[in-house]
């Protein structure tokens, strides 16, 4: 059961939405902060009538001092509670402080104002994904996608929902399929697609995928080590060596990703550099203590070593884990 | 025994409660907090129906939570955060101190969710505390000892998201059971179990990751009332040790009475 269970090691799970990730141009584009950053003042419905207290907002959204603006969006919404520019603002300020039922509350009375864009039902829909609102996280992405076909996004995060929530890696396939076609460079949703297709058996579709996301990411000096990692677990059984290679280009792009460090064990483990192995493995579990699947590599890792002792602690404790938080 | 101390004994023990000196109780997120998995998660059928229960959530009074929970369950009677609407009213009611509609409102919350270890860590110690004022105490003492060993019960299946780090879950996993074990030490000691009760006191005492001062007044009362003097007289200034000043106060005036019976005996 357990070499069942983490024989393969897990593939990765990628945060969702990438809260974690720097910002970067290319970045931004699937960061939550999209929805404040890509609407231009002049497309807000009540642009004119908020002028210079919008302008004030959107300047602080663009530092990232959401606390100021959720401050301003608060008077904006008292001096004008008709106006729906103050509480999308307030929405996207408290969701981007984690508050998704403030987010949520404030969001819905602009929508109750008369907000009715792609991008604000975009950002209403991430909120309710905050709280776990699934169902009504779907229906705001449709609104979405309806009122701007052209937009990616959407398909990106209805395929998220469905890889990681739904563990549907079908339905998540055909999503990231048509946010790959609706925007060919986002290389995002080309991992993420790429993903899909690992995990279904199409090796050599996914690794197209990878290769063009690594492409596209290196072109563009963005710190996403995901497809790094991908083309590395594809190549490990037939080219170990060109695996190291990718697998040591994934810790360096992002060294605090556990599954990065645990993939270049493996690969260590598969060249028979068992200490190299071992610190890697170290190094996932500590990046994510609550790894069992940190824990059981290094129990094989150092009862191959010949270190019973350590292998026993290591073995305990990735049982313990295994109660504790269930499966990965 | 001595009847009447027992008595004497028993009514501090409720007193402790009644004093809100029960260990604080662990409360996880009733929604929109951690969940093992978010799939899990009951869903809101339409944006209205979020709308209403996100209002219960932020209200800011418990006579509000109380209404507004009773016109969620009207409008939406099938909704699926209606348990968990039912848990924001029986905390609403606990602040209100009113101890039949903490009851109805966990017992409803229980309907959808019976292992729900916040309704049953709630409920177990408000029905031993309210038992001995009720023409029902046999029953709410069953209760709450069923309560209390379907949340031990539960705390040990409990899978914890992976944001909790496991040393946090072992001292709340320890403090969890050791409420529970306190519970069923009232409850064995309102039915005259004293051997009983000094156990289960004992085993909370030895589970809290930081024994508080009415745990040990609690057990020193057991003890006492048992008969058991010199272990009475040590826990209770240990108790009183510990504190805080309420708690002081009580095992000191319980530790002069056993002093001046002694020389009365004498």
């Amino acid at each position: 059961m357990i070499g069942r269970l983490c024989g393969n090691w897990t593939l990765p799970i990628v945060e969702l939405l990438f809260f974690c990730l720097p910002s970067a141009p290319a970045q931004s584009t699937l960061n939550p902060s999209t929805p404040v950053l890509r609407v231009p003042i002049a497309q807000s419905p009540a642009a004119d009538a908020a002028g210079n207290s919008e302008a004030g907002i959107l300047e602080l959204a663009r530092q990232k001092r959401w606390r100021e603006v959720a401050e301003l969006a608060q008077k904006l919404s008292f001096k004008n509670p008709s106006d729906p520019a103050g509480f999308y603002w307030l929405g996207i300020a408290r969701f981007q402080l984690q508050d998704s039922v403030g987010a949520v509350q404030a969001l819905r009375s602009a929508e109750k104002l008369g907000l009715d864009t792609a991008l604000f039902h975009e950002g209403l829909g991430l909120a309710y994904y905050g709280l776990n609102q699934f169902f009504l996280f779907e229906q705001q992405m449709e609104k979405a996608s309806n009122l701007d076909p052209q937009d990616f996004r959407p398909m990106y995060y209805l395929g998220l929902y469905h890889e990681t929530i739904k563990s549907d890696v079908a339905g998540a396939l055909e999503f990231f399929d048509k946010a790959t076609q609706l925007r060919p460079d986002d290389w995002k949703s080309i991992f993420q697609k790429g993903n899909c297709l690992e995990q279904i058996g199409r090796l050599k579709e996914a690794r197209e995928c990878y290769a063009k996301a690594i492409s596209i990411v290196e072109r563009s000096r963005v710190p996403f080590g995901w497809p790094f990692q991908g083309m590395a677990r594809l190549l490990i059984g037939e080219n170990p060596h060109e695996a190291l290679g990718f697998a040591m280009k994934a810790v360096e792009v992002e060294p605090n990703e556990y599954s990065n460090h645990l993939t270049l064990a493996k690969v260590y483990e598969r060249l028979g550099n068992l200490p190299e192995a071992i610190r890697e493995a170290r190094a996932a579990a500590a990046e994510n203590p609550s790894s069992a699947t940190a824990r059981y590599a290094l129990f094989k890792l150092y009862r191959q070593a010949g270190d019973h002792q350590a292998s026993e602690t290591e073995l305990k404790m990735f049982e313990k884990l295994k109660t504790v938080y269930g499966p990965e | 025994m001595d009847q009447s101390r027992f008595g004497t004994h028993l009514s501090q023990i409720i007193l402790v409660f009644l004093l809100g000196l029960m260990s604080p109780t662990t409360v996880f997120e009733a929604q929109f907090g951690p969940l093992l998995t978010p799939a899990q998660a009951p869903q809101a059928r339409s944006q209205q129906e979020l709308d209403a229960y996100l209002e219960i959530i932020t209200a800011p009074a418990a006579h509000e939570v109380v209404n507004k929970v009773d016109l969620f369950a009207s409008r939406f009677p099938k909704s699926e955060l209606l348990g968990i609407a039912y848990q924001y009213q029986m905390r609403a009611f606990e602040q209100l101190n009113d101890f039949d509609g903490m009851l109805t409102a966990g017992k409803k919350s229980l309907l959808s969710n019976p292992d729900n270890l916040n309704t049953l860590m709630t409920l177990a110690p408000a029905l031993a505390n309210h038992a001995s004022q009720r023409p029902d105490r046999a029953i709410l003492l069953a209760q709450a000892e069923e309560y209390a060993h379907r949340a031990l019960q539960g705390i040990e299946r409990t899978q914890i998201p992976r944001k909790i780090p496991l040393e946090h879950w072992e001292l709340e996993k320890r403090g969890m059971q050791g409420q529970a074990h306190e519970v069923l030490g009232v409850v064995a000691m309102q039915r005259g179990q004293l051997q009983t009760a000094i156990g289960e006191f004992e085993t909370a005492v030895h589970l809290s990751p930081h024994p508080k001062g009415v745990q040990f007044f609690r057990l020193g009362l057991a003890f006492a009332s048992a008969g058991e003097k010199s272990n009475a007289e040590k826990v209770l200034r240990r108790a009183a040790e510990l504190g805080p000043d309420p708690v002081r106060k009580l095992a000191l005036h319980e530790l002069k009475k056993m002093t001046d019976r002694e020389s009365a005996a004498k």
